[in-house]
């Protein structure tokens, strides 16, 4: 990847420097089921001007001497004229979430910017639940399918409503 | 857990107390991470199917390696993949934003009353190996996912075009 992480910094530029190329930007982990679907269709899309396909993995936000936040993911994306995320971003939570550290509602928030962006997901597919991996919020939606479940929200001092699990058990 | 997979934080509290010890620990493990953890009632039959569905439409079973407990379905699984249907359905009915026209996995487990309760939907990272490693089942699901990125890249480039971005 050619890309320089200190293009975030020189000025949140929200367009490819070079206009002259299409800049597709891909988010996607190693092994993504979605990739070889993904390749396939890039070979198969119409794309008659020259074209630029730049991916970021969590093996290099991961190995990076940069401390990658979800700011600079998004902003990342949005620096493109397309963005991809073919993976579920909390993919390998395990695996790559817990070294990144990152707080979900703050990735939540941020990939809102993307709701105005050429790519996938954009519109309201950001706030898909699915996509987001955000467990209550299609359980609660369909409440006649699922078990009952009992939203518990982490908080800092780490008083929770013992009452409210007591009725709920 | 949310915002997860592979069974984070999943553990089977027999009383208040113990719930209330792993709520400490999750708030030192996930806090400023994971907004809130989720409690469920434990499933008596654990065993979890997992439906395979290509917009909206159930396809076939896939393969689980790690998986124990009671059938809950048989051949050629009708009641089970038209419940997996309306689950889909529904959430894109109640869901704004959701996506459900691509690939969605259902992964399905059957409560002590015999009704069918979805455990929860997967996507972009659907595992979608076929239960009899049926390479058919898999190459269908692979031309539908080449199709949709097809679309969305297609789509994008038409938007990009309309935009006149590119000189």
């Amino acid at each position: 990847m050619l890309w320089d992480a200190q293009l975030l910094w020189d000025g949140l530029i929200y367009v490819p420097t070079d206009s002259k190329k299409i800049v597709i930007r891909v988010f996607l982990t190693p092994g993504c089921v979605q990739n070889s679907a993904f390749q396939a269709a890039l070979s198969e899309s119409h794309i008659l001007q020259p074209y630029v396909v730049e991916y970021l993995t969590v093996d290099i936000l991961k190995n990076g001497s940069y401390k990658w936040t979800s700011e600079d993911l998004v902003t990342w994306l949005l620096t493109s004229h397309i963005h991809f995320i073919i993976t579920h971003v909390n993919q390998g939570q395990q695996s790559w979430q817990s070294w990144m550290r990152w707080d979900f509602e703050q990735l939540r928030i941020q990939l809102q910017r993307l709701k105005y962006h050429n790519g996938f997901p954009n519109g309201e597919n950001v706030d898909c639940p699915i996509f987001l991996q955000n467990k209550y919020e299609y359980i609660k939606a369909l409440p006649d399918l699922t078990n009952n479940t009992l939203k518990i929200e982490i908080n800092e001092e780490n008083k929770y409503d013992l009452n409210s699990i007591k009725r709920y058990v | 857990m949310p915002y997860s997979t592979n069974r984070e934080f999943n553990h089977f509290c027999k009383d208040i107390d113990q719930i209330e010890d792993k709520l400490g620990l999750a708030n030192r493990r996930y806090h400023h991470i994971m907004p809130y953890i989720m409690l469920q009632s434990r499933m008596i039959n654990p065993k979890e199917v997992k439906v395979v569905c290509i917009n909206g439409k159930a396809q076939y079973i896939a393969y689980n390696a790690n998986n124990s407990g009671r059938a809950i379905s048989k051949k050629p699984h009708l009641e089970l993949f038209a419940f997996a249907e309306r689950a889909i359905a529904e959430l894109s009915a109640r869901c704004v934003g959701a996506i459900t026209n691509g690939l969605v996995r259902v992964d399905i487990f059957q409560a002590k009353s015999g009704e069918y309760k979805v455990n929860e939907f997967e996507s972009l990272e659907a595992s979608y190996s076929s239960t009899n490693r049926d390479i058919t089942n898999d190459a269908i699901v692979f031309r539908f996912n080449v199709a949709f990125w097809t679309f969305h890249i297609n789509n994008s480039l038409t938007n990009l075009s309309n935009s006149n971005t590119i000189k």
